[in-house]
This record gives C-alpha cells, sequence and structure tokens, in this order.
C-alpha cells in the first residue's frame, strides 16, 4: 500500500504528529476517518450547491409568473 | 533561432510515447478479464490483438529509442501531444474490430472521445455492445480522466528524469506532492477511494430499480467511471434517460461535481485543509457562474412554461446544466428535446457553462474556473486602478491553496489560453454553420467538443461530415491538452523544416 503511506506521511506532515485534531470521524477511525470526513466535506458541499440553485429557481419562477 | 531535433531527440520522445502506448494496453486487461469472465470470445480476441500491437509497438520502442539522454520540457510536451494520438490509435483497435464502427476514423473518435473524458460516441447500436467493450469505454473515459500520462507515470515513469515535464505537458499544473510519481499516485488514491464509495451507491440504487446483481455490479462501475471522470459515458444509448431514477441521477450529479474539482483540493481537503473548500477561488467561481447560469434557464424556461415544476427543473434543467458547467455530458433529455424544448435562452446558458467547464488539474474540460477567476479578479483590478489616484498602489489576490497574487503575466496566461479555447469553439461553430447546421446546433456542439463536454443538440452522429469528424476529434485533443503541448508539437515541427542544424552554422 505505497499510495496509502505517501498519504499517510503527507497526513503526519500537516498537523505535526499525526494525532486527532478533535474531529469525530478522525478519532474514530483514524487516519481513514479523516479522508472521510474530506469525502463528506465534499459531499456537503454540492447539497449546499444544489439547495442554492434551487433557491434561485423558485424566485425566478415566483417573479416570472 | 531554434535548433533542428536530431536523432536521438527524435528517439528519446519515440521512447516515452512507446511507454505511453504500454500503458494503453496495460489497462486493456481490464476489458479482457470482463471478456473472460462474461464469456465473451470474440471479444477476447479484439482485446488481445489490441494488447498484442500495444506490445510490440513498445518493444520496438524500448529496442530502436533507448538513449541515455534526460527528457527536457520540450521533449516532455511533444511526448504528451504524440502520445495522446498514438494512444488514440492503439486504444481504437478493440473497436474498430467489434463491428460497431462504420470506419477506424469513428472509432478514433470515440476513443479519444473516452480519453479527454468528452463521452461522444459514434458507436452504432450501444444497446447490444458486449459487457467487455462496455467496460473499455469507460474505463478510457476513468483513464484518461486522470490522465493517460498520470497512469503511465504511475508505472513505467518510475525514476526517470524529467517526469514532471511529461506531468505538466497533460495540462495539470499542480503537484500534489514534491515529487511528481507520488503525485500521480495521490491522485489515483483518490479516485480509487471514490470508485468503491460511488459504486457501492449506484449498486444499491440499481438494484433497486430491479436489475440483477450482476448487471448493477456493472452498471454501477460504468456509471460511475463515466460521471467521475466527467466523461459521461453510460453503458445505454439513453444515458441516464434509460434508468428513469431520481436516486441514480442525485448520486451521480454528487459524483461528477466532485470529480470535476481541482485534484490539489481534494488532496487539500483530504489531508486537513477543511476550509478549503469554502474559500478556493475554483470553487466560488463555480458558484457564481453556476448560480448565474441556473438563473438564465429557469428564465427561458419560465417564459416558455416548460420544465416549471421543481422535480422537472432539478432532473431535467438543473441536471443538464451542471452536467454542462462540469463538462459531464450525462443526459437526463434527448438531444432532441436541447434544441426543441429548452428555448435559446436556456441553450446558450448551458453552452456558455460548457465553455467555462471546471476546475483546473481535474478531470473536466474548458476555461477552467481558475482562470476564469484569475481574469474576473484582474479586470476588478484595473477597474480600481481606473478609477484610483495614479500614486495608489492597490493588489488583488485570489486564494487557490495558497494566495496568489494577481500580476500581469499571470492574467496574460490566463486570457491567453481562454483566447485558445474561444478560438476552437468559434472555428468549429463556423464549420459546423458551413455543413448547414443551425448556429445553435452547431455551436452547442462545438463548445461540447472543445470543451470535453459530450452534451448534443444533435450534430455529432456517426452520418455526419468527415471534416467535422476529423476536426471534432482534434478539437477534443486540443482542448484536453490546454494547447501548451501542441504548440510544443507544432514547434517542433517548424524546427524540423526551419530549425539550424546542430553544430552547423
Amino acid at each position: 500500500m505505497k499510495i496509502l503511506h505517501v498519504f499517510k506521511r503527507s497526513r503526519k506532515k500537516t498537523d505535526g504528529h499525526g494525532k486527532s485534531d478533535g474531529y469525530f470521524l478522525e478519532a474514530r477511525f483514524g487516519e481513514w476517518g479523516y479522508y472521510l470526513l474530506g469525502i463528506v466535506m465534499e459531499v456537503s458541499m454540492v447539497a449546499a450547491f444544489s439547495l442554492a440553485a434551487l433557491l434561485v429557481m423558485i424566485i425566478v419562477k415566483a417573479v416570472v409568473t | 533561432m531554434n535548433l533542428r531535433p536530431t536523432l536521438n531527440d527524435f528517439r528519446l520522445i519515440g521512447w516515452g510515447i512507446g511507454r505511453v502506448v504500454l500503458s494503453v494496453g496495460l489497462i486493456m486487461a481490464v476489458p479482457l478479464a470482463t471478456a473472460l469472465i462474461c464469456g465473451e470470445w470474440n471479444v477476447c480476441t479484439d482485446f488481445l490483438i489490441g494488447i498484442s500491437a500495444c506490445l510490440i509497438f513498445w518493444l520496438g520502442t524500448e529496442i530502436t529509442c533507448r538513449v541515455t539522454l534526460d527528457l527536457r520540457v520540450s521533449h516532455g510536451l511533444v511526448v504528451v501531444s504524440a502520445g495522446w494520438l498514438f494512444a488514440m490509435v492503439f486504444g481504437a483497435i478493440p473497436h474498430y474490430l467489434s463491428g460497431h464502427f462504420s470506419s477506424f476514423l469513428d472509432a478514433c473518435f470515440d476513443v479519444m472521445s473516452g480519453f479527454t473524458t468528452t463521452g461522444l460516441f459514434l458507436l452504432q447500436d450501444l444497446d447490444h455492445v458486449s459487457n467487455g467493450l462496455n467496460m473499455w469505454r469507460h474505463v478510457l473515459t476513468y483513464a484518461g480522466g486522470q490522465g493517460i500520462i498520470v497512469v503511465a507515470l504511475t508505472f513505467l515513469f518510475v525514476r526517470t528524469s524529467g517526469a514532471l515535464s511529461i506531468y505538466l505537458g497533460e495540462g495539470k499544473e499542480e503537484k500534489l506532492l514534491p515529487n511528481v510519481v507520488n503525485t500521480a499516485r495521490a491522485i489515483w488514491m483518490i479516485s480509487l477511494t471514490y470508485l468503491v464509495i460511488g459504486s457501492v451507491f449506484l449498486f444499491v440504487a440499481l438494484k433497486t430499480c430491479g436489475m440483477t446483481p450482476g448487471r448493477s455490479f456493472l452498471h454501477s462501475i460504468w456509471l460511475f467511471m463515466g460521471s467521475w471522470s466527467t466523461g459521461g459515458f453510460a453503458p445505454q444509448s439513453l444515458n441516464l434517460l434509460y434508468y428513469h431514477s431520481f436516486t441514480i441521477e442525485l448520486i451521480t450529479m454528487a459524483i461528477f461535481v466532485i470529480g470535476s474539482l481541482n485534484f490539489a483540493l481534494h488532496y487539500s481537503v483530504w489531508t486537513g485543509k477543511h476550509s478549503e473548500i469554502w474559500k478556493n477561488i475554483e470553487i466560488r467561481s463555480f458558484a457564481v457562474t453556476a448560480l448565474v447560469v441556473t438563473f438564465f434557464v429557469s428564465l427561458g424556461f419560465s417564459k416558455l412554461g416548460v420544465y416549471t415544476t421543481i422535480n422537472e427543473f432539478f432532473r431535467k434543467g438543473f441536471y443538464i446544466m451542471i452536467s454542462g458547467h462540469t463538462t459531464t455530458g450525462n443526459a437526463t433529455v434527448y438531444s432532441s428535446s436541447l434544441v426543441n424544448e429548452f428555448g435559446v435562452l436556456a441553450l446558450w446558458a448551458i453552452v456558455f457553462a460548457m465553455a467555462i467547464g471546471a476546475s483546473a488539474a481535474s478531470t473536466g474540460g474548458g476555461f477552467k474556473n481558475l482562470r476564469v477567476g484569475i481574469l474576473i479578479k484582474s479586470l476588478w483590478l484595473d477597474i480600481r486602478k481606473m478609477a484610483s489616484p495614479d500614486s495608489a498602489v492597490l493588489s488583488e489576490k485570489v486564494h487557490h491553496l495558497n494566495d496568489l497574487w494577481i500580476d500581469d503575466p499571470l492574467a496574460r496566461s490566463a486570457a491567453l489560453i481562454i483566447l485558445c479555447y474561444i478560438a476552437i469553439y468559434f472555428m468549429g461553430g463556423l464549420l459546423g454553420v458551413a455543413y448547414g447546421f443551425s448556429p445553435s446546433v452547431a455551436f452547442f456542439d462545438s463548445v461540447s467538443t472543445g470543451s470535453n463536454t459530450g452534451l448534443s443538440a444533435g450534430l455529432v452522429s456517426p452520418v455526419m461530415p468527415v471534416l467535422l469528424k476529423v476536426y471534432y476529434t482534434l478539437s477534443m485533443w486540443v482542448g484536453r491538452l490546454e494547447f501548451i503541448s501542441i504548440f510544443a508539437l507544432i514547434g517542433m515541427g517548424a524546427s524540423i523544416v526551419r530549425g539550424r542544424k546542430v553544430g552547423g552554422s
């Protein structure tokens, strides 16, 4: 798992010791929890963005019709 | 004056291209295994021939082109641009042998479309294609999304000096890690992690729709690969419309939006810089342009009275818009609906979104959000300078992993690439008009190919003129590689003709 090693090494550089910084997912699942948190944040971004677009659509529809 | 390339230069470039072709042969093992498992013996033969051709070519370059020189930047750029053309030709062998194409050119078009993550296809009778060939189509686009060079770097250019030059030549300007080979591996790490997660979600959704476990498994992987790579390929000719499932549309949309993000941004978020996702100029630029386009699409729909319920708007209008903006090309409407139902305003708003495209160093194409962000900030800086006293010292910065201060060279390079994209969009559009297609259709499909999107208003088909097929194939190639390595290839051609001979006067 050389690829994973690359990630872990980089992660340790990020916070100095590779310790948990208080995030539940990281504390619970270790390194993979950290990546999972990243994925959750990316999915949240998509959700927030979709909701904003829906809001735009509703406002436009209300104004035009 | 430029120096004419020596024989050693050609041998070095040939050696690099051999490695790229070998990587194409290696990834053919995946569809070969699929065909073997599914008992598709004719398809196995097609792939064995394809793999043999790649191996023979590679062996030929290893024997004839091995030199002790290091790859310089100019070599690397030519290896990338020419390597993609060779990869297309060798990748098209199984396509052509399948009997689903009317000519080798059509097969090359589809392979270039796959590698560049465009998603347009000239393949005939897609609904009855073998599992092996379908796997090859999707593996092409998945590998192309990370970059053929990234594939080659991961396995075949280890400890090769000059690896950075070929990495940069593929339109990826950022390294995730100091070592470029480790960068390639990190890109695979991100993509494979999402492959597992996304495929599991899609498998459950497809199984819930009533598909058999075997079909659900294959379709989940294919849909993931098509979406993540912003390729837009799907195993059925109706694309996402085939499934009639809101859940699948929702999952694929999340996959392709995330897939369109910069790999350096993924890496940053995954390794601790969580706030980057909100601060990054590419995300902000994407959010602004997408919301502006949403506004115009909604306005167009409301004026015409089509897709006016939230459900219809989200599944048809918003999905197509976001699919276009991320340069994916997954479709939930027929090509004819884009022309006949969307109306001029919504259609051109989507053309605008496709032209801008996704993030830099991602699987997507188009101008890229980073360049648009830099250009807007630069414009804003110029406006502020005009409104301020001459003695005022003003500055603007954008945040992309680090703070980048806007200066003339940065703005000029962004503007130059955007101009090049506009040129290929425009030429393709004019060519389509010259062949008698309406401007809306011609420009829609031209922008779609140049930005590697894959949505079509109906122009792209097996019966379109040969010149358009050739132009679109080149447009996909040029758009994906972001011009620089193409310029290097042209420059090399000019040096052969007009360059000064080394050691000569």
